[in-house]
């Protein structure tokens, strides 16, 4: 069954619902998880995305773009409200996944040192723009080839790889400082 | 190297360490202007890894989601005349006005003319 086909029977059939729950719950959890950078606020998130995608299908028209890029948006959306509302807080550190590689050899300075790096690299990624914070994690933690990321993003393959670009660029004159401060 | 080239050296070189494309890029990190970009994507490459959430979140997102469907589905249907409840009233209350209008209206037109008429005869 083609992704239109099981969007339209989802719309009054909760089992295909749940087919298209167990397509993308993964894909949002991790959108949702390097978004906000704890487990707990992740599976809060998600679970509030499958409600109100459930809530709002029987309105959903389908024009084109995968069924994955209106999840995402209602994520954007989600996460959107969940920064706003923690603004006056401070932020979670990312829980250790990042920081545990197994079969990695090192110290415990160095591994302290790399834990560092690697929040500062997360932390500096939570502070780009939301398109680019969700292209890097279409690009890296999905895998996915640069046209597709266009279509989930209503933009062309040049311009994703324009994008790209542009990100790794801000991301490194943002680290820029910090990296000088650590020599 | 002007831009353009830079950003097809980057993307290449990043999809082929995410195994997109075939083939090692061994030579690109000799340019020098971009060999931070390459680095940076690298770090990336070993930071941002998939994660899998807690089985039984998933589980029980799961069965949550298929049983408020299923509350959903047990609740009375509502009525046409309930969905748009209000739209109708608003309707009703207006056809109502113009109504009452129409016959004030159709009055004094019917007043006007017998007046000019009495008027004419006398």
């Amino acid at each position: 069954m083609d992704e239109a086909t099981l969007v339209e029977q989802a719309k009054t059939d909760a089992e295909a619902f749940g087919l298209l729950y167990e397509q993308y719950v993964d894909k949002i959890y991790n959108y949702v998880y390097y978004r906000t950078g704890n487990h707990h606020d992740a599976e809060d998130l998600t679970a509030k995305v499958f409600f109100q995608a459930m809530n709002h299908l029987p309105r959903y028209v389908q024009r084109g773009a995968p069924f994955s890029s209106w999840l995402y948006r209602i994520a954007h959306n989600l996460v959107a409200n969940w920064y706003r509302d923690r603004s006056r807080r401070k932020l979670v550190p990312l829980e250790p996944l990042v920081a545990v590689h197994p079969g990695e050899e090192a110290g415990p300075l160095e591994q302290v040192a790399r834990g560092e790096r690697r929040e500062k690299l997360l932390e500096a990624i939570r502070r780009l723009p939301e398109d680019r914070q969700r292209l890097l994690i279409l690009k890296f933690v999905e895998r996915l080839p640069n046209a597709q990321i266009g279509r989930l993003m209503g933009r062309s393959e040049g311009a994703i790889k324009s994008l790209y670009h542009r990100t790794l660029t801000a991301l490194r004159q943002d680290l820029a400082p910090e990296a000088q401060q650590g020599k | 190297m002007n831009r353009n080239e830079e950003r097809d050296l980057l993307v290449t070189y990043t999809d082929q360490i995410l195994g997109l494309e075939p083939g090692p890029g061994p030579e690109l990190t000799r340019h020098d202007r971009i060999r931070g970009l390459l680095a940076l994507a690298d770090h990336l490459q070993a930071i941002l890894i998939p994660v899998q959430p807690d089985p039984d979140f998933r589980r029980r997102l799961h069965g949550d989601l298929l049983l408020e469907a299923q509350e959903r589905r047990a609740e009375p249907q509502v009525s046409l005349f309930q969905q748009h409840r209000k739209g109708i009233l608003i309707g009703a209350a207006l056809g109502s006005l113009a109504s009452v209008a129409g016959v004030v209206l159709a009055f004094v037109l019917r007043q006007r003319n017998q007046r000019a008429g009495q008027v004419a005869s006398g």
